[in-house]
């Protein structure tokens, strides 16, 4: 089967000849559809400069992006855009709702801007927005929801397009413990049943443990993979306790 | 201490304060200058009827600077309210600093006065300053001489000037208060990520304010027709006023209602960004809905003020064809009753001065009737013609009709048969008082001498029978001569006609011809042709630099204001476009939207503006009795041009750094 996601030996640098800083020191791996995918690590250690590669929003130095046989790396900045419209889906740590529009319009805009037929959205919506929950909180405005009513509500934007891959960036970041929780389990749900494809950013274990893989990265280069297999959450949650600790704090470094 | 935290405030925050402070400046200028303009009279030597109308235009401005200062007033609460909010986070910090309310309110309240006097002075200054050279204009539009120089200060303005702003001040004053005793400290605190809240929430109440501001217009658009420009009708003050909360109430209902409409489309409202677009604009129009109002009134008063000038002009322009027939007149001077009316002939013989060969003349006398027109016209006269003293309480002329032949003859006009029983008026006083119009009409006969003479043409001609250099409108009857015989004498009068002579020197004699009367005390006046009209034009001159004058500073003024909100929009609304790029929206619809907004935000008050002006327009038409001339003439459509491309220019400016604000976030 075709991955949804290939990333073929990518490198990014930053800075010129005398002083590089390679954010991303050869990476390599794939993701295949209905996967739900979790990427570790500390500030600095490449994951957010991963994200934005692969969503297009920073380019790669060396390498390959393939996203459904399509390679990013080579595509121009208007197909680009298009390209992000149908292909990705996006839930950052701070919402991003539009403070001016009601939640259902929120969710309609990212079909409106994909240029979905308007006699399609209102049923689009709907249904997605059963499965997240927010079925009630349609006709309200961000201010008016709890933290985690709102990134379910920006779950369900990212989600309502149906794209090849939904990209999340620390999405329990600025949640409540309890609200964390939620929305995890609707992802997990999305994914069981839709088959969405996630790859979710984080540096909380907790959130981590709800994917079914997870890559570790430090120093731009992927130091370790878990997979999850026919482990419970817990026992999972404690395995990358263990890497976490590793990651954090080698004894060599003390020396 | 608070005096010293005042001031250094004013001092740090100048660079806030530039703006609202020059706006402040000029505004006090303008309202000083031309509130003044009546006492420039004292510097200069004009006529009577030139005094009249100054003293005609000082009272048009006077009523208009009431207006004028609700539109100041309205600015300045709005710039403050601007400025305030910008330095939410700073009185935060005084108030975690533990200073209470009260004294915070206190250092608003200095700081509002040391700007007030600031500006009161320096815009007083500026505005006498200004003013002196108003009367130069003045001297130089109506043809007046300057006495000996002095210094015009006008108490009454400045005092006028002091009372209208410290008005304004005041409310300012209680804005800041009320703001200050309102907020929660959070919220300072918070100020830059708080979003302004919605004045009409339920969809229904806006559609609800929409209809009943509809009504509200049309209420005021007929009471304004029926009633005419009447200032001292209180009827009318009251048409002016529902239009003013109507226009208030249109802007609050006017976006919630268009936002419900269009959500019912929905193949409208789910198109690219266009229900964000609609949001945004709901807000922004529904949150400033009184600087909206003032706006689009400032803008009104703005088309209103130049059409109507531009249409003045053009009828001054008309009548000062008619006014000015021959090449040169000689008019003796107005006489007190009992004494000797000066012979022009002698007075020309005495002065030694000789007729060139190519110089036709005619000498004539004007009889009186013994009745003013006001008499004669009775009930069609109204509460403005009234005012037209001077052309309405002097005595009728009465011109014999083989004289009258005889002038014709001059300009080789054929002559005019009257029968023995008819009499022919001679009167341009139509082009300005429809009341003339329509006595004209139902005028049938006209009593001379005792005897009762039918009028021969119901149209009066519009040509008159010797230079009017400064009151434009003229009335005369002409009459069979027998009627006239016994008829006492008004004035004296001589025509001349230059037929193809230099009309330079012929100018230059009669000046000096003039001038040599002046010297000489001799009661005759000489006006020829070209100072005539360049009289005639100097009023309507005059009247297009004002109007233009201030409808231009409006129209830019309002430009100003649209833009300075649209850019604080802007940057209030950077992270808006950057979710709408993050997820996904193309520069090409980010463009298209900041595009659509900025055209929604500048079009809305200038179409309800040219919505007011329609109706203004034809009020003020009937008022100056112009039916006959379309507005929309030529320079009509210049003008058009300049103020499309003024409000065009600050619209496309305003859109292009939007853009730059957005794209550089």
């Amino acid at each position: 089967m075709e991955p949804i996601l290939n990333v073929d030996r990518i490198e990014k640098y930053y800075g010129k000849k005398a002083n590089i800083t390679k954010a991303i020191d050869n990476i390599s791996f794939k993701v295949n559809k209905g996967e739900f995918i979790g990427v570790m690590g500390a500030s600095g250690s490449g994951k957010t400069t991963l994200l934005n590669c692969i969503s297009t929003i920073d380019t790669v130095t060396t390498g390959h992006i393939f996203i459904n046989g399509q390679d990013i790396t080579d595509l121009k900045s208007a197909r680009l855009e298009k390209f992000r419209v149908n292909e990705l889906g996006f839930i950052f740590q701070d919402f991003n709702l539009l403070d001016t529009l009601t939640a259902y319009e929120n969710i309609a805009l990212a079909l409106t801007i994909k240029g979905e037929a308007a006699k399609r959205i209102d049923s689009l919506i709907r249904e997605v927005a059963g499965k997240l929950g927010i079925a009630e909180v349609l006709g309200q405005y961000p201010y008016q929801l709890s933290g985690g009513q709102k990134q379910r509500v920006a779950s369900a934007r990212a989600i309502v397009t149906n794209p090849s891959l939904i990209l999340a960036d620390e999405p329990t970041g600025a949640l409540d413990s309890k609200s964390a929780k939620l929305l995890l389990e609707s992802f997990e749900k999305l994914n069981r049943e839709l088959q969405a494809t996630i790859l979710m950013v984080t540096h909380d274990a907790f959130t981590a443990s709800y994917s079914n893989r997870i890559l570790f990265m430090k120093d731009g280069k992927v130091f370790n993979e878990l997979v999850r297999g026919n482990d419970s959450r817990k026992q999972f949650f404690g395995r990358i306790i263990e890497v976490v600790s590793l990651l954090g704090g080698d004894v060599s470094d003390v020396l | 201490m608070y005096f010293r935290i005042a001031w250094s405030s004013v001092r740090r925050s100048f660079k806030d304060y530039a703006i609202y402070f020059l706006t402040l400046s000029f505004a006090v200028c303008l309202f000083y200058s031309f509130n003044s303009l009546e006492a420039q009279q004292s510097v200069l030597q004009m006529n009577q009827s030139s005094a009249d109308y100054l003293k005609k235009i000082a009272g048009v401005i006077s009523i208009i600077s009431v207006g004028v200062s609700f539109v100041l007033g309205g600015l300045i609460v709005y710039a403050n309210g601007f400025l305030i909010k910008r330095r939410k986070k700073e009185l935060g910090i005084f108030m975690t600093l533990g200073m209470g309310r009260n004294k915070i309110s206190f250092i608003l309240v200095l700081e509002t006065f040391l700007i007030g006097c600031l500006a009161l002075g320096i815009g007083l200054t500026l505005g006498i300053a200004v003013s002196q050279s108003f009367s130069t204009l003045i001297a130089g539009l109506f043809n007046a001489k300057m006495n000996v120089y002095e210094f015009v200060i006008s108490y009454s303005a400045i005092a006028k000037t002091c009372l209208y702003f410290g008005l304004i001040f005041a409310s300012v004053i209680v804005f800041n208060h009320v703001i200050v005793s309102k907020v929660k400290l959070i919220d300072l605190l918070n100020a830059a990520k708080k979003n302004e809240e919605l004045k009409v929430k339920n969809a229904w109440a806006s559609i609800i304010v929409f209809l009943i501001s509809v009504i509200l217009l049309g209420i005021a658009y007929k009471i304004a027709i029926i009633t005419g420009l009447d200032p001292y009708n209180s009827i009318f003050i009251l048409s002016l006023l529902l239009g003013i909360v109507g226009t208030m109430m249109l802007f609050l209902g006017l976006a919630g209602f268009f936002l419900l409409l269009l959500q019912r489309n929905r193949n409208f409202y789910f198109k690219n960004l266009n229900m964000f677009v609609l949001r945004q604009v709901h807000n922004k129009i529904n949150t400033n809905f009184v600087s909206m109002t003032v706006i689009s009134l400032m803008l009104f008063v703005t088309l209103l003020s130049l059409f109507v000038v531009i249409n003045y002009k053009a009828n001054v322009d008309k009548t000062a064809e008619g006014m000015a027939p021959f090449s040169g007149s000689m008019v003796t001077r107005w006489i007190e009753q009992g004494k000797e009316i000066p012979d022009i002939e002698e007075a020309l013989n005495n002065a030694d001065f000789r007729f060139e060969h190519k110089e036709k003349h005619e000498f004539f006398n004007v009889y009186t009737l013994g009745i003013s027109i006001k008499e004669m016209m009775g009930q069609y006269l109204d509460e403005n013609d009234k005012s037209d003293k001077l052309l309405l309480n002097g005595e009728i002329g009465v011109v014999r009709l083989s004289d009258y032949n005889r002038i014709r003859a001059l300009v080789k006009e054929d002559a005019i048969d009257l029968d023995d029983q008819a009499a022919m008026i001679i009167s341009n006083y139509g082009n300005f008082s429809s009341n003339f119009v329509k006595f004209m009409e139902n005028l049938e006969n006209v009593t001379v001498n005792g005897e009762s003479l039918r009028i021969s043409h119901t149209k009066p001609v519009k040509e008159n029978i010797v230079n009017a250099p400064y009151w434009p409108y003229f009335f005369y009857i002409v009459v069979p001569d027998r009627v006239a015989l016994e008829l006492k004498v008004s004035f004296s009068a001589l025509d001349i006609e230059l037929h193809g002579g230099d009309i330079e020197s012929f100018e230059e004699r009669y000046t000096d011809l003039y001038k040599q009367f002046s010297d000489n005390d001799v009661e005759i006046d000489v006006y020829t042709k070209e100072k005539a009209v360049l009289v005639a034009y100097g009023i309507s001159a005059f009247l297009t630099f004002l109007g233009l004058y201030i409808g231009l500073v409006f129209l830019m003024s309002s430009a100003v204001v649209l833009a300075l909100q649209q850019l604080v929009e802007a940057s209030d609304s950077v992270h808006r476009y950057r979710v709408l790029k993050k997820i996904g929206a193309t520069d090409k619809m980010i463009n298209q939207t900041i595009f659509k907004q900025t055209f929604i935000y500048f079009f809305v008050p200038f179409a309800v503006a040219v919505m007011h002006t329609i109706v203004g327009v034809r009020i003020m038409n009937d008022f100056f009795a112009t039916h006959n001339r379309s507005v929309l003439g030529s320079s009509a459509g210049l003008l058009a041009v300049v103020i499309i491309l003024i409000y065009g220019g600050y619209f496309y400016t305003t859109y292009s750094s939007y853009k730059s604000i957005v794209r550089n976030s």
